[in-house]
């Protein structure tokens, strides 16, 4: 069964084009949420794989969701991986220390998120994925 | 004549010394050149007697030669015929005795044969066979074994071996002494124009038969015995020769020719033999002259000598040991040794240093005794005679006399020294009692003058002179104040005679007054003068006794202490102005400080504490002193600041901590510095770093803010062109639209960011020149308007203007920016249906005309946090971190409204109420500056 992954973006356009690199390429079964608040509602809502999770965001950031997802033990096990344009060291260390599965630095490339994806989170990667 | 006692003394005993010591000195020279000379004689006699025994030897030789070949020729062993066979024999005797010049042989038929030694080895033979045919003596030269004979020419034919020579022929001679004899010859051996001198011994040869058979003989050359001697005394001083007792010369050591060599046409002179002797007085050499003038200065008969004779000459300053000795009995030879005596003087010479050596040393001894003795003795005396000098000369202090061990001289010179102390004490008694008084009158501090009754001075103390410079001159008691210059204090006025206190003593008052100046040299010294009369036994007053001093000292010390008074006044209230003044100083300068100071003790309690209001003090003010500085502190802090105290203390060093903590809800920075004073007290400076930390963390954000902005249409258009790129999308045309769409979108919104912040960059920078002009304000109003219309219709916000007919000095486009970016929050703030407003008034500080335009954009939105109303002017400075993304700006809007607006020389600000909306107004001059 193909995997389910939610992604948790304010900017639609970012929304737009990771869901269609891990439906596209990934061919795993992508949707999406425009604010931390309706990301933590569908992550309770239903059953996923993982989530793919903007930090940046406006009234509720990435950083306050994780804490929300790991509060709820129904959301606790979910991997959560970051999306961020903060690329500091200090930042990156400020994130790793969430407990996050992984992160993954704006800008990056569509063709290949969805193998950062599935390198962090151990899923196995076929070379020739069928398109769509 | 007078003689010091040194002189006696010393002279006689140096004459006895010098004495002494020349007779030893010279007894001893005498003994010893006596007792060398004996020994110079024994030496002599030795040296003499072994010269003569090796010439003995030496002429014993030719003498046994020549024996020996007659006693051959008589046994037959030889033939006096046989000139071949002797030939030979005389080579081989010539070769086996080296002394001997030549050997010859003359038989009776006439014949001869010589073998002589030339000068270079070389042999001469002289043959005469005198047969009836050949008379010809041949002479021929060969070699040292007579071999290789060479003629030498002439062959001479006058030459008869029985009458050679011609009036004293040897050979008869030797017929005659049949035991042999000696002869002085002359021989040819080396030619006829050589004739030299051999002493020859011929002996008459018989045969077998006793019948005279013919002479040999043997020679040897007067210079070759001359040769012996000089090699017998060679290395040695002095000379030998050999003279014959008539004074011929025989031979001698020094290397002359002892005969005369010269040639003559006449050959029968020639070899005459008595021409050519010399006797010893012809001697070139000097010495021998001299000791030839010596031996013959006596006419005694020299050939009476039979023992060895000793004599000494002296010739150019030195002297000689001449000793004659007769030599064996058949040659009536002398022979004559002459020695310098330096050879055997050098021994005596020796000895002769060793004893005046000595001589000198016992002679520097005694004279160095004598004079010390003399030095002793003299000594005290003289220092005696000194100290009776200097005591008769009057001298104060009589130099100390020197203690002797001399028993005499010590008595001597005690009882003198108790003599001169007892007088020098007597004088000083007497002195000292003549001058007590006068030195006590004049070593007291105070002028003292003494008065007879009628007021004449008597006497006056050296002080007293001093200011009574007149001294002692007639003047009765109505004179003295004229005469001696005195005056009432301070005025011109002569004091009245009869107040002055001398005057009264002489009336049998005691006085005392200071109201008395005297002029002294045209100076007035004020006086102090205290008088007391002296009476007799009746009562009546002999003496006025006045003791008066100079007060100008005391009354200037006076003077000077009041005038130190009042200035030490002065001076205090100067120096408690400037410490007030220093103390205000001080003050303002602690309050400038942005920092608390405080001084603390070991203990942690403040010693003194500035600017308390610096910091955030989160203990209680009012009792600061009483607890120690750790107990106002949160507990982590206050031991982190102990552990620093500790630290400063012990390491001397500046120590400094920052920290964190809360207050009344708020974070606070601080720094503390903790900086050693003593060793028991630190200075502690607190600083309020909050606002530091505040512009960092703020820097940060701006950084994080940026990258975000920067970083979000880029994530955007690099996925939208890279899903492109993959062909994914290629047979779903719309959503390939879609990517497009979105890359175009973000890059346009990249731009925009873009250029916000480079405009702002420019604006703030300056690096834009704005050109300015004046502008109708109406104009810029509805440019900024029509540039916002379509988002208001958009926002479905409406917007209402009301513009004002007036100039303002700008840069239009600029201000039409900022109207627009101001216009645009405001819509975007707002919620649909609500109202925007946009106004212009003038306003005037003074009546007329305005000086500044003031535009205001009125909105209806959310309203602005009061903590906010400044921080929306700076960079990315958003009410809400979201809305640059939630109302598409760029966050630099307003910042580059205010660069705007300052730059034309207005100012930029906000009114705000929340929930209700927001007025932003910005002014601009209405004419350049």
């Amino acid at each position: 069964m193909s995997k389910r992954i939610l992604v948790i973006d304010d900017e639609l356009d970012i929304r737009d084009v990771v869901c269609l690199s891990l439906e596209e390429f990934g061919g795993w079964h992508a949707t999406s949420a425009a604010s931390g608040q309706e990301g933590l509602a569908q992550a309770q809502a239903q059953v996923w794989d993982a989530i793919v999770l903007d930090v940046s965001m406006p009234d509720m950031d990435g950083v306050a969701v994780v804490k929300q997802l790991q509060a709820n033990p129904a959301t606790r096990s979910i991997p959560v991986i970051l999306l961020t344009a903060r690329v500091l060291p200090s930042d990156l260390d400020r994130f790793t220390a969430l407990g996050v599965a992984g992160i993954i630095p704006k800008p990056f490339d569509p063709v290949k998120v969805w193998q950062l994806v599935a390198k962090i989170l151990g899923w196995p990667t076929e070379v020739d994925q069928p398109k769509g | 004549m007078k003689i010091s006692l040194r002189t006696l003394l010393i002279g006689p005993f140096l004459l006895q010394v010098l004495g002494i010591t020349g007779l030893v000195g010279y007894l001893s020279y005498r003994s010893g050149q006596r007792a060398v000379e004996s020994m110079a004689s024994q030496l002599m006699t030795q040296t003499g007697q072994r010269v003569q025994d090796s010439l003995n030897t030496y002429l014993q030789i030719p003498k046994r030669v020549t024996q020996v070949n007659g006693e051959l020729i008589q046994s037959g062993q030889l033939n006096s015929d046989d000139l071949t066979t002797l030939e030979s024999h005389f080579v081989q005797q010539l070769q086996f005795f080296p002394s001997i010049t030549g050997l010859a042989m003359a038989n009776e038929a006439g014949a001869f044969l010589n073998v002589a030694r030339s000068n270079d080895a070389t042999l001469i033979i002289r043959r005469l066979k005198g047969t009836p045919n050949d008379r010809g003596l041949y002479r021929y030269q060969t070699n040292s074994y007579g071999q290789n004979p060479t003629l030498l020419e002439p062959v001479r034919y006058d030459f008869d071996p029985h009458r050679d020579p011609p009036h004293q022929p040897w050979y008869e001679a030797a017929q005659a002494t049949p035991d042999g004899l000696w002869r002085v010859v002359v021989t040819l051996q080396q030619g006829q124009d050589k004739p030299l001198l051999a002493m020859v011994r011929f002996n008459p040869v018989y045969n077998p038969q006793g019948q005279l058979a013919g002479v040999v003989s043997t020679g040897i050359l007067l210079t070759e015995i001359s040769a012996f001697l000089q090699r017998l005394v060679q290395g040695h001083q002095g000379q030998v020769f050999v003279i014959e007792p008539n004074g011929n010369w025989v031979a001698t050591s020094t290397g002359e020719v002892t005969f005369d060599a010269q040639t003559g046409p006449n050959h029968a002179q020639n070899v005459a033999v008595q021409p050519r002797r010399r006797t010893i007085q012809q001697s070139s050499h000097g010495l021998t002259q001299a000791v030839a003038k010596h031996l013959f200065a006596h006419p005694a008969d020299l050939s009476q000598i039979q023992q060895p004779q000793f004599s000494v000459l002296r010739l150019d300053r030195q002297r000689y040991f001449v000793q004659i000795t007769p030599l064996q009995a058949d040659l009536n030879w002398l022979l004559v040794t002459v020695v310098p005596t330096a050879q055997f003087m050098e021994d005596i010479y020796a000895n002769l240093a060793r004893t005046a050596l000595l001589c000198a040393l016992a002679l520097l001894g005694s004279i160095g005794l004598g004079l010390w003795t003399a030095e002793y003795i003299t000594k005290p005396i003289l220092s005696l005679q000194q100290a009776t000098q200097a005591f008769t000369g009057g001298l104060a202090v009589v130099p100390p006399t020197q203690p002797t061990h001399i028993e005499e001289v010590e008595a001597l010179r005690q009882q003198f020294d108790q003599m001169v102390g007892q007088l020098v004490s007597s004088f000083r008694t007497l002195r000292d009692r003549e001058n007590t008084l006068a030195t006590f009158l004049n070593g007291v501090p105070v002028a003292i003058s003494v008065h007879d009754p009628s007021g004449q001075l008597l006497f006056l103390n050296d002080k007293g002179r001093k200011l009574l410079v007149k001294g002692l001159v007639e003047a009765a008691s109505e004179q003295l104040s004229e005469v001696y210059q005195l005056y009432v204090a301070g005025t011109d006025q002569l004091y009245p005679t009869e107040q002055l206190p001398v005057v009264k003593g002489l009336r049998g008052i005691t006085d005392s007054t200071n109201d008395i100046e005297i002029d002294v040299e045209g100076r007035r010294v004020p006086l102090e003068v205290h008088t007391i009369p002296v009476f007799d036994s009746d009562g009546q007053v002999l003496y006025a006794i006045n003791a008066f001093q100079d007060i100008t000292e005391r009354r200037q010390a006076e003077q000077l202490r009041a005038n130190y008074e009042r200035e030490l006044e002065q001076r205090v209230a100067e120096q408690t102005a400037w410490l007030v003044q220093g103390e205000i100083t001080q003050q303002a300068l602690i309050n400038a400080i942005p920092d608390l100071l405080m001084r603390l003790g070991r203990a942690g309690v403040p010693l003194e504490i500035y600017n308390l209001d610096a910091v955030n003090w989160i203990g209680n003010k009012a009792e600061i002193y009483q607890k120690t500085m750790y107990e106002n502190l949160p507990p982590d802090i206050a031991n982190q600041r102990q552990r620093c105290v500790e630290a400063a203390l012990t390491t001397g060093t500046i120590q400094r901590h920052e920290y964190e903590f809360s207050f009344e809800g708020k974070i606070y920075y601080e720094e503390a510095r903790i900086v050693p004073v003593t060793q028991d007290e630190v200075l502690v400076v607190v600083r309020d770093i909050s606002d530091r930390r505040k512009v960092d963390r703020l820097k940060d954000e701006f950084i994080a803010i940026v990258s975000h902005e920067l970083r979000t249409p880029l994530t955007a258009i690099r996925g939208a062109l890279g899903i492109l790129d993959s062909g994914v999308l290629n047979d779903r045309p719309e959503k390939n639209q879609h990517m497009l769409k979105m890359s175009l979108l973000n890059t346009e919104r990249l731009i925009r960011l873009v250029d916000d912040i480079l405009n702002l960059e420019r604006l703030a920078s300056g690096k834009v020149k704005l050109v300015k002009e004046l502008c109708q304000v109406s104009t810029l109003m509805q440019l900024a308007v029509d540039g916002v219309e379509a988002i208001a219709l958009e926002a479905a916000v409406i917007l209402y203007v009301n513009p004002l007919e007036a100039t303002v000095w700008a840069a239009p486009d600029t201000i039409v920016q900022a109207l627009t970016n101001l216009l645009s929050n405001a819509i975007k703030f707002s919620t649909p249906g609500s109202k925007v407003w946009l106004k212009a008034e003038a306003i005037a500080p003074s009546p007329n005309p305005p000086a500044f335009i003031r535009f205001s954009v009125t909105d209806e939105g959310r309203g602005i946090p009061a903590d906010r109303l400044e921080a929306i002017f700076d960079r990315f400075q958003q009410v809400d971190v979201s809305d640059s993304r939630q109302r598409g700006g760029t966050g630099l809007g307003l910042a580059i409204c205010k660069s705007i607006v300052e730059q034309h020389g207005g100012e930029l600000w906000v009114e705000s109420v929340l929930g209700q909306g927001s007025t932003f107004y910005f002014t601009l001059p209405v004419s350049p500056p």
